[in-house]
C-alpha cells in the first residue's frame, strides 16, 4: 500500500479508547510539573568524551528535540536517559524521583530506533503485542489494546503482515505503535525518520507531532535534521562536540543563536565582520534572507558580484563575492543571499552581475564580546 | 584481547544500575560462560605449557625440552619434514582450488552443482581414508602401480612400478585432498563477490586479460587467498591421520607427539612438540585477525554483480580441468568402496559384506561406529546449544563488557589449537589428581577427574576442538540481527530469554542447523583430539580405523571409513532438506528483506 495523508478529521473521528483517556488524564493532572530532569551528565568512552556537563529539564507533555551533527553525543544522551548506557556521573530524575540507577525495564519509556528494530519473524500485531504479554492482562484485553494502538497510527488493516511486507513509513508507524502500546511515561525517538523518503518523512513528521499532542506524551527525539527539529519541537537542545550549545524554542534558537555554531547549524548564516570593517572573525552574522540587495549604487552599500545562482522554486539563493575582499582564498568569503524569484526577475539578476548589499542593523547577530565595531558603516 | 585489556586499563566507573532478577540471571550466565571457557580451555592449556617446562619426573627445567628437541637430529628432522609437507601441500592445494573455484564462479561451464559437491566430498571423510584409498591405488598391490593387475603389461607392455607411496609422496597427496575443499570453499566465497564496474573500467582502459587478473581479480580476493593459504598450511602441518597411515618412516610432528606420548610415555616431550605444532596456527590466527580488521569495505552496496563474459574455449578448458579433479576424487572414493566390498584385494574380487562385520579386529564389531554416532550426536546437540548461547551472550548483551571481550577472544582461540594439542592438554588437566592454588599453596582435589575416560570428555574435547568455527557461524548470524532488538525488549520489560527464544533463535535457525551439521560431520571424522582421550569402552570409529590399519586389516578399515562417509553424506542430505523446508516456512517474512 502506498503512503497516504489522512484527512484531519479522520484522526478526530476515531472514538476515544481507554488509551487516549489515559494520556489525556495524565496530561491534565501534572501539566506544569518538571517531568524529566537531566543533571550534569558526563560520559566517557575510553579516552573519548561523549558527553560533558549536560543539564536540562523537560515539562510534562513537551516535545523536545536533541539536535546536532553526527558524533555530537545526542544518541548517547538518549541511550543514557533510556538506561541502555550508564553515565560516568550525573543524575536523571523523573517526576522528582531519581532513576539513574534503574535498569531500562523499570523506567517506563517507549522507544523507536532509526532501524525500527521490528522483529522480522513476527507480524505487525505480534510486534505491538510483544511487551503486553508479560503483563497480567486477559487475552481479550490485550487484543483490544493492540488494535486500539494500531488504530492510533491508522494501521489496523495491516495487523497480520510481516514487517518486510510493509512500506518504510508503515514499519515506522508499527514501531511507534509498539512503543506506545505499554502506555509509557515518556517516548524516546532516535532519528525515527531518517531512513525514509523525503515525502514520507514530511508527512510522518506531521502525523507523529499530531499524535504526540493528542496523547500529551512527553517525547524526546534525536535528530540531525534541523528542519525536522524546527518543525516538530516545542523545545530544542542543540548539541555539538559532547556539549550543549543552546536550548530554547525553535524560534528563539533560530532568531537568537547564542554561538556561531548554532547559527551556522540551524539554517544558514553569513559572517560579515570583514565587510563591516571589523577586525574580528565570526562575531557578526546575518541570515541570507535578511540581506537587502539593489542593482544601483547606494551609500554604505557593499558592492559584490554574483558568482552563482541556485534556483529553488519560489526563491533563489545567490552566492556573491564581495568586491572588497580581504582574503580571496577563503571559501567562507562567499556571502549567501536568499531572494524571492519575483525580486530576482524584477531586478533581472544574472550570474556575474554587480549588486549592492546592505545589512539591516536590527537583523544582525553578535557573538562574543567584540561587537563594538564602527557601526556607522551599517546602513 | 588488546581492546579488552585497554578497556580495563582505561577504567571509567559508571553509575551502576540496580539489576532486577532477569539482569542478575543474564550476568550470571555471562560469567558462567567465561568460567566454562576458562576451565575447558585456558586451564588445560596452562597445564600443557607447564608440562613442557618440566622433565619427566615433574621438576622444572625451563626451556631444556625445547633445547633437547632442536638439538636431537631425529626429532628436529620431523620438524623439517612437516614444514616441507605443509609448503608443498599448500602450493598445490591453493592453486588447484583456485582454478576449481574460478571455474565454478567465473565461467559458464556446465555441471557446476555437480562439481561443487564433488569438491566438497572430501570433507566427509577422515584423513586416514585418503591414505587407505591411496594404498589401494598406488600401494604395493595398488590398482595403478600394478598396471591394473598386469592388464596394461599384457596389452601395452607397461610394467609394474613402485610409486614409493609410503612417506612424503603419500602424505602430500592425502593432505592435498584433505585441504582442497577448505581452500575451495574460501576461494569460492572470495570469487563470488566481484564488482563488474571494475572490470568495465579495466576494459575501457584497454587492459589485457593478464593485466585484469593481476590488477582487478587478484587484489579483490587477496584476503581469501591469504586465508586459504594459512588454512591449508595449518591443516597439513597438524594433521595426524594421513601420516599415521601412509607416513611410513617419514616422521612428522603430529606423529611424533603421538609416539612420545603413547609409545614412550614421555609426556613432557609430547607437550613440547605439541607447542611447536601450534606455532603456525598461532601465526595464522594473528594474521587472520589483523586482516579481518582491514577487510571492511571491500565490495560495497553499490557494486554491480559480475557478469561472466562468454568464452566457449575457456569453458571447455575448465570443464576438462574440473572433470579431471572430479575423476581423481571419485577414483579415491571408488577405491575405498571397492576395498570395502572386495573379498581379498587383489586376488579375489568377489563381493562380500564380510569386512563390515569387523569381527576379526580385536572383537570390537560395530561398537566403535555406534560410539561415534553417540559422541557426534551429543557433540552436535550440546555443542550447538552451548556455542550458540555463548555467542548470543557475547554479542547481544550490554552487561559485563570486558568479560564478554575476553570470552570472545577465548571463543575464537580454538581455531589456533590443533586437535592433538587439545587432547594432550585435556590429559594433563583432567587426569591431574589435585591442583595447587598459586600463592596460597593450598591443594584441592581435581573436581573434574571423573570426566577422564568417560564419554563426556570426548564430547567436551570435540566441542572445544570445533568451538571457533561454529562460534563464528553463530556470531555472523547474530551480527546480522539488529542490536536494538535487545534494547527494545528491555524497554518493554520483556526478559532477555523470551526475546532469545521468540526472535533470536528463529532468526538464526539456518546458522544453528549449519553449526549442528558441522559439529556432527567433524566429530565423525576427527581423530586428533580424541586419540589421547578415548577409553576401551568408548573407542570411536576413527580410532578403530587407525587400529585396524596398524594391525594390517586394511579392508575393514576401508569399510569403516565408508560407513563414516555414508553417515556424513546422509546427515548432509538431511541438513539440505531441513534448510530448504526452513527457507519455505520463513519465506513470508524474508521476502523483500535486503
Amino acid at each position: 500500500m502506498t503512503e497516504r495523508a489522512h484527512p484531519k478529521n479522520k484522526l478526530g473521528g476515531v472514538a476515544l479508547s481507554p488509551l487516549y483517556s489515559y494520556y489525556l488524564n495524565q496530561k491534565g493532572a501534572s501539566q506544569s510539573m518538571e517531568h524529566l530532569t537531566v543533571q550534569d551528565i558526563h560520559k566517557q568512552f575510553g579516552s573519548y568524551t561523549a558527553l560533558q556537563n549536560i543539564s536540562f529539564s523537560i515539562q510534562q507533555g513537551e516535545f523536545v528535540c536533541l539536535l546536532g551533527p553526527s558524533g555530537c553525543g545526542k544518541t548517547t544522551l538518549l541511550r543514557i536517559i533510556a538506561g541502555l548506557e550508564q553515565p560516568n556521573s550525573g543524575d536523571i530524575t523523573m517526576n522528582g524521583k531519581a532513576i539513574t540507577q534503574l535498569p531500562p525495564a523499570k523506567r517506563k519509556f517507549g522507544i523507536v530506533f532509526q532501524s525500527y528494530a521490528l522483529f522480522p519473524n513476527l507480524t505487525a500485531f505480534q510486534n505491538v503485542a510483544y511487551g503486553l504479554k508479560t503483563k497480567k492482562t486477559s487475552r481479550q484485553e490485550m487484543k483490544q489494546k493492540v488494535y486500539d494502538t494500531l488504530k492510533l497510527v491508522n494501521l489496523e488493516h495491516i495487523a497480520d503482515r510481516y514487517p518486510s511486507q510493509l512500506s518504510g513509513g508503515q514499519q515506522q508507524r508499527v514501531a511507534l505503535a509498539r512503543a506506545l502500546a505499554l502506555s509509557p511515561d515518556f517516548l524516546l525517538l532516535d532519528e525515527p525518520l531518517s531512513a525514509l523518503d523525503a515525502k514520507v518523512r514530511v508527512q510522518l513528521r506531521n502525523e507523529i507531532k499530531k499524535l504526540q499532542k493528542r496523547l500529551g506524551i512527553t517525547t524526546i527525539m534525536v535528530t540531525h535534521d534541523q528542519e525536522e527539529a524546527l518543525s516538530m519541537a516545542d523545545q530544542m537542545i542543540v548539541m555539538n562536540d559532547a556539549k550543549m550549545e543552546q536550548s530554547g524554542t525553535p524560534q528563539q534558537v533560530y532568531d537568537q543563536p547564542k554561538t556561531p555554531f548554532v547559527s551556522d547549524f540551524i539554517g544558514t548564516i553569513n559572517f560579515i565582520d570583514q565587510h563591516l570593517g571589523v577586525a574580528t572573525t565570526n562575531s557578526i552574522a546575518i541570515r541570507p534572507e535578511h540581506i537587502k540587495v539593489a542593482t544601483d549604487k547606494k551609500e554604505n552599500a557593499s558592492p559584490a558580484t554574483i558568482e552563482h545562482m541556485e534556483f529553488r522554486g519560489s526563491s533563489y539563493r545567490l552566492m556573491v563575492l564581495p568586491l572588497h575582499q580581504f582574503d580571496q582564498t577563503n571559501d567562507q568569503a562567499f556571502i549567501q543571499i536568499d531572494l524571492s524569484a519575483e525580486e530576482v526577475h524584477q531586478m533581472g539578476l544574472q550570474i556575474s552581475n554587480k549588486i549592492y548589499m546592505t545589512f539591516p542593523e536590527d537583523k544582525l547577530t553578535y557573538f562574543g564580546t567584540s561587537h563594538s565595531g564602527p557601526k556607522t558603516e551599517i546602513s | 584481547m588488546i581492546s579488552a585489556i585497554k578497556s580495563i586499563v582505561q577504567w571509567n566507573p559508571t553509575v551502576p544500575q540496580k539489576p532486577g532478577i532477569t539482569e542478575r540471571v543474564h550476568r550470571a550466565l555471562i560469567i558462567l560462560m567465561m568460567l566454562g571457557l576458562v576451565f575447558s580451555m585456558v586451564f588445560p592449556i596452562i597445564e600443557l605449557l607447564k608440562r613442557a617446562l618440566q622433565d619427566q619426573s615433574g621438576t622444572y627445567i625451563g626451556l631444556d625440552n625445547f633445547t633437547t628437541y632442536f638439538t636431537s637430529p631425529s626429532l628436529f628432522q620431523s620438524a623439517y619434514h612437516t614444514v616441507t609437507i605443509a609448503i608443498i601441500t599448500t602450493i598445490i592445494s591453493v592453486s588447484a582450488a583456485f582454478l576449481f573455484a574460478y571455474a565454478i564462479e567465473r565461467t559458464h561451464m556446465k555441471g557446476k552443482t555437480f562439481f561443487t559437491y564433488i569438491g566438497l566430498l572430501p570433507l566427509f571423510a577422515p584423513t586416514m581414508m585418503y591414505g587407505i584409498a591411496l594404498i589401494y591405488l598406488l600401494g604395493n598391490n595398488g590398482l595403478l602401480t600394478t598396471g591394473f593387475f598386469g592388464l596394461t603389461e599384457q596389452w601395452f607392455g607397461w610394467e609394474e612400478f613402485d610409486f614409493e607411496l609410503y612417506g612424503m609422496k603419500g602424505i602430500i597427496i592425502s593432505e592435498v585432498i584433505f585441504t582442497f575443499p577448505q581452500a575451495f570453499l574460501i576461494l569460492k566465497v572470495a570469487l563470488s563477490t566481484a564488482d563488474q564496474r571494475l572490470y568495465e573500467a579495466a576494459d575501457t582502459l584497454g587492459a589485457s586479460t593478464l593485466r585484469k587478473l593481476v590488477t582487478v581479480t587478484l587484489p579483490s580476493i587477496k584476503y581469501g587467498l591469504v586465508s586459504a593459504f594459512f588454512v591449508c598450511f595449518t591443516l597439513s602441518f597438524t594433521d595426524f591421520g594421513a601420516p599415521k597411515v601412509v607416513g611410513g618412516q617419514y616422521n612428522v610432528l603430529a606423529t611424533d607427539v603421538y609416539k612420545q606420548v603413547i609409545g614412550q610415555q614421555n609426556f613432557s616431550m609430547g607437550a613440547t612438540v605439541g607447542i611447536i605444532l601450534t606455532i603456525p596456527a598461532i601465526i595464522a590466527f594473528i594474521v587472520d585477525q589483523t586482516i579481518q580488521r582491514k577487510q571492511s569495505g571491500g565490495v560495497n552496496s553499490r557494486a554491480v554483480p559480475y557478469k561472466t563474459p562468454k568464452n566457449k574455449g575457456r569453458d571447455r578448458l575448465y570443464l576438462l580441468y574440473c572433470s579431471a579433479i572430479a575423476f581423481s576424487v571419485l577414483l579415491l572414493f571408488g577405491a575405498i568402496a571397492a576395498a570395502a566390498f572386495v573379498k581379498v584385494w587383489p586376488y579375489d574380487f568377489s563381493l562380500t559384506l564380510r569386512n563390515f562385520g569387523f569381527g576379526s579386529v580385536a572383537g570390537d564389531g560395530l561398537k566403535p561406529y555406534w560410539n561415534s554416532l553417540i559422541v557426534s550426536t551429543l557433540t552436535a546437540t550440546i555443542g550447538t546449544a552451548v556455542i550458540f548461547i555463548g555467542a548470543y551472550l557475547t554479542e547481544k548483551s550490554r552487561h559485563l563488557k570486558w568479560v564478554r571481550k575476553v570470552s570472545y577472544f577465548l571463543s575464537i582461540l580454538p581455531i589456533a589449537l590443533p586437535g592433538l594439542v587439545i587432547g594432550l592438554a585435556f590429559i594433563f588437566f583432567f587426569n591431574e589428581q589435585a591442583f595447587t592454588i598459586p600463592f596460597i599453596n593450598m591443594e584441592i582435589a581435581n573436581p573434574f577427574k571423573w570426566l577422564y575416560g568417560s564419554l563426556a570428555i570426548l564430547v567436551l574435547a570435540n566441542i572445544v576442538h570445533f568451538y571457533a568455527v561454529a562460534f563464528i557461524t553463530a556470531n555472523t548470524s547474530l551480527k546480522k540481527q539488529d542490536d536494538e532488538f535487545e534494547s527494545v525488549s528491555e524497554a518493554m520489560n520483556v526478559p532477555f530469554y523470551k526475546t532469545f527464544s521468540r526472535v533470536t533463535v528463529p532468526l538464526s535457525l539456518p546458522a544453528i542447523l549449519e553449526m549442528a551439521m558441522y559439529l556432527f560431520v567433524n566429530s565423525m571424522t576427527t581423530i586428533s583430539a580424541v586419540v589421547f582421550l578415548y577409553s576401551p569402552d568408548w573407542k570411536l570409529a576413527s580410532i578403530a580405523i587407525v587400529n585396524m590399519d596398524d594391525a594390517g586389516d586394511i579392508a575393514p578399515a576401508a569399510a569403516m571409513s565408508l560407513l563414516i562417509i555414508a553417515t556424513n553424506i546422509i546427515v548432509r542430505v538431511v541438513y539440505e532438506l531441513l534448510s530448504k523446508k526452513l527457507m519455505n516456512r520463513t519465506n513470508a517474512w524474508k521476502q523483500t528483506q535486503t
